[in-house]
């Protein structure tokens, strides 16, 4: 490639503008391939100024040069609009331009950040991403990279799209869904006080989309919804997250349900939550009504409760404990058997099994 | 996502496994060819999922000729059904049990298709971290690709070196071992160098120590070399760049691709041939199958003997049913008096006599005695139930407890889970059964010794405090 650069010698703003010009005629060309090849060219020599290769050194003036053309036109626009144009390798450079013009910094200033706040359609882009199936991987990461500026994450915590994310994190591949979570998370747990912002207008609305998850994914959304659940609620700027969660009967319930799932992970994950529900010292009187007619079901549960995983395995013992305390401080409600005539009740199952297997083998 | 994979691909037969789960060979129903399936179980997997899947999604970013391609993932019950292109041909390992050892043009033809491998994969930024003969696998037309990527990461531009401890101790390199200053892409080309080692004489260098003491070794030793006439200058060359102690001194994939060792021109008509024999020997030593790790049932799932609790959703609130007041009580506090009417130990009965329940082994004789009152034994003999029924604590305990179920067995239950040993559990067991056998011929007797237990534990909680 570099040859090329040497006999054609682009200065880096030249560089943007055919690139420009050629990404424009991607959606309406006779001769598709020809402009991928070139723009795949211009991408790769772009790609060049920007990590430089066995023979060149990337130039601070280059890239400074580069990266004002990119911010005076609709450069990052048009690539990423036309992502699914593009050439598997070239989609790969499109995303390095990106992130490294978006790492720059000026003094304090990001001013890919600042180009990015004045054209939002860029952003907008990004959070559609995950509608095209063949290249939601690129625009998913494109846009990780942007929730790590606070300022980006609360202008997308502002947009209706991102509740689209709930539902994409449900459905089309494995990769595409996974990933739409990654983003959900990250947009959720980044900045702390943006966050908190955004669960003081829509703690409701959230509460009902993860839950959801919780509800009707599959095993692996399963896992990372509750986990995420967990995370937020243990975040101690999300308060009212906390105190809205567990104060409703119906999220308890959905805990309770994973809590007997037949998924170990699934089970710890759950218990996670369970806690807090516990833990919490002014319990709503639908909560106790739960707790109480559990009670002896909860405790026998917890009593067989355990994990495998060794890290943590003290605090989780100490937790459990707690809870187990917790639940035990209830009152017991009596199972109305007034009749004399005494019959032996059994034991848990799992105590008459052994029994029975002991029998066997005596 | 939410599609089932056994409805898509029929599993042939296991054909590896791995820390991270077993290798099946398996036809995609719809196009007929074969492929391989990675089944993870993510129950058992020690691996944190998040790591998986950044895995495969990085995975699924990678087109290259010389890397086993990955084409999809799905979940089945708890497990990811990775998809990935099938080599037929087997392991470079696989070739090495057959021939223990491999022809120079071989090697250098081998090791060349594994260099275009890993420059693709050093321009990705990724680092393989566990290059091996075991890791290069073969298509039957000869084609060579590097394979799992089960414990490979990405070096990021903000982490350049990683600190994780991972790969095969004969192949890795000093610095993976020290770990004193982290690692970059060089460490592949280390461990290059071990193979081709490998491929040559049939075994790594120091393979005859145990894997551990390899730890120790390699950091202090000299890097090892290929020393003899019967081998070619070249080759001898090509390990030695490879096996720079200094990573820095190491060249990249894309320079040593320039290496006149790899400049042998044999086409991979021999590599076919050889593939095809030691398929043939494979299969009349029926090595081909292995036992997975963890056996796919897909009807019994894994943790069937957790049995779902049925939870109690019901609307009825709680204060319309009735509380058991013993746990009210342990609240409340209590008149000395009312300890002081704490019975003998014997059982009153209604005609004031002692029943001979006192001498019964169920309790405790030769516990102290205190403060008998026989005022209390007059109250009581007022009572009038069964013969055994209601001391004085029926002052504050309900009436419509059932003491068998709720007291003495519940207790008996406790005890039983608590009990490690299986002697002292049937010990536990027949004991609640002879209790209830006497409950059945003298009605009342569970419901005095709850009571009596729970007096004493009062009046000596009280007496503590005194």
């Amino acid at each position: 490639m570099a040859f090329l650069f040497k006999r054609n010698p682009k200065t880096p703003s030249e560089l943007v503008r055919v690139l420009n010009d050629q990404v424009t005629k991607l959606d309406n060309t006779n001769d598709l391939k020809k402009v991928q090849d070139d723009t795949s060219r211009y991408l790769s020599q772009i790609t060049v100024i920007l990590h430089g290769d066995e023979e060149n050194v990337p130039q601070p003036d280059q890239i400074s040069q580069l990266a004002q053309e990119v911010y005076s036109t609709d450069c990052l626009y048009l690539l990423i609009a036309n992502l699914h144009n593009l050439e598997f390798n070239s989609r790969k450079d499109v995303s390095i331009l990106f992130t490294t013009l978006l790492r720059r910094e000026i003094g304090n200033r990001n001013p890919t950040v600042d180009h990015l706040l004045s054209k939002p359609k860029i952003l907008i882009t990004l959070l559609r991403g995950p509608e095209n199936s063949e290249t939601c991987l690129i625009t998913g990461a494109m846009l990780r990279d942007c929730i790590k500026y606070e300022a980006i994450t609360k202008y997308l915590l502002k947009e209706p799209l991102i509740w689209q994310y709930f539902n994409y994190s449900k459905n089309g591949t494995f990769e595409n869904a996974t990933d739409a979570f990654i983003t959900l998370s990250d947009l959720l747990t980044v900045h702390k006080k943006a966050v908190a912002e955004f669960f003081n207008k829509n703690l409701e609305k959230f509460i009902f989309h993860i839950n959801n998850l919780i509800n009707l994914g599959n095993y692996v959304t399963k896992r990372q919804a509750v986990k995420l659940l967990s995370q937020l609620i243990m975040q101690r700027s999300n308060y009212h997250l906390l105190q809205a969660y567990v104060d409703s009967p119906q999220n308890l319930k959905l805990i309770m349900i994973l809590l007997s799932d037949k998924s170990k992970n699934l089970q710890i994950e759950a218990f996670n939550v369970f806690k807090i529900f516990i833990a919490n010292p002014k319990k709503s009187k639908p909560i106790l009504d739960i707790l109480i007619k559990n009670r002896d079901k909860l405790i026998t549960y917890l009593r067989n409760f355990s994990t495998d995983r060794k890290e943590n395995m003290r605090e989780f013992n100490d937790e459990k404990e707690f809870v187990i305390q917790q639940i035990e401080d209830l009152p017991r409600l009596i199972v109305s058997n007034s009749n004399s005539s005494v019959d032996i009740p059994n034991l848990p199952n799992h105590a008459r099994q052994q029994q029975q297997q002991q029998q066997q083998q005596q | 996502m939410n599609v089932d994979p056994v409805e898509l691909f029929e599993i042939d037969k296991c054909i590896g496994r791995g820390n991270f789960g077993d290798v099946y060979k398996a036809v995609d129903r719809a196009s007929s060819t074969i492929v391989a399936v990675k089944v993870i179980n993510l129950e058992e997997s020690e691996e944190d999922v998040d790591i998986l899947i950044q895995e495969i999604l990085f995975l699924s970013q990678l087109r290259s000729p010389y890397i086993t391609t990955y084409y999809s993932t799905y979940i089945k019950d708890v497990s990811l059904w990775i998809i990935m292109e099938y080599c037929g041909g087997g392991s470079c390992a696989d070739l090495l049990r057959c021939y223990k050892c491999l022809h120079e043009d071989i090697v250098a033809f081998i090791i060349r298709d594994v260099l275009r491998g890993l420059d693709y994969l050093h321009s990705q930024r990724k680092i393989h971290r566990d290059i091996k003969a075991a890791n290069i696998l073969l298509t039957n037309s000869g084609q060579v690709k590097i394979a799992d990527f089960g414990v490979s990461g990405q070096i990021t531009n903000t982490q350049l070196k990683k600190h994780t401890f991972v790969g095969t101790p004969f192949w890795m390199a000093p610095e993976v071992i020290t770990r004193k200053t982290g690692y970059n892409e060089k460490a592949d080309i280390w461990s290059l160098g071990i193979t081709t080692i490998e491929l040559i004489n049939g075994t790594p260098p120091y393979s005859e120590y145990p894997p551990m003491e390899i730890l120790f070794k390699i950091p202090k030793s000299a890097p090892p070399i290929l020393v003899g006439s019967e081998y070619n200058e070249v080759l001898k060359k090509f390990v030695k760049e490879c096996l720079r102690r200094n990573p820095a001194d190491r060249p990249s994939a894309k320079t040593l691709l320039q290496h006149e060792f790899l400049s042998v021109e044999i086409g991979n008509m021999p590599l076919i041939s050889l593939i095809k024999h030691k398929n043939k020997w494979i299969m009349r030593n029926k090595f081909g199958t292995r036992k997975p790790r963890f056996p796919l049932n897909y009807n019994e799932g894994i943790m069937n003997n957790n049995t779902p609790v049925d939870w109690n959703f019901s609307t009825t609130r709680t204060k319309d049913l009735p509380i058991a007041q013993s746990t009210i009580l342990e609240n409340k506090k209590k008149s000395k008096n009312e300890i002081g009417e704490c019975p003998e130990f014997g059982i009153v009965s209604r005609t004031g006599k002692v029943s001979a329940i006192s001498s019964s082994p169920l309790v405790c004789s030769d516990s102290p005695r205190e403060n008998p009152s026989p005022k209390s034994t007059e109250n009581i003999s007022e009572e009038n139930s069964s013969d055994l029924k209601s001391s004085s604590a029926s002052i504050y305990l309900p009436k419509d407890i059932n003491y068998p179920n709720d007291i003495i067995s519940y207790a008996f239950g406790k005890i039983f889970y608590r009990a490690k040993k299986k002697e002292t559990k049937q010990a536990v067991y027949n004991l609640r059964k002879i209790i209830y056998d006497f409950e059945r011929q003298q009605p009342g007797l569970c419901e005095a010794l709850s009571e009596e237990i729970f007096l004493r534990m009062k009046a000596s909680k009280e007496r503590e405090l005194r």
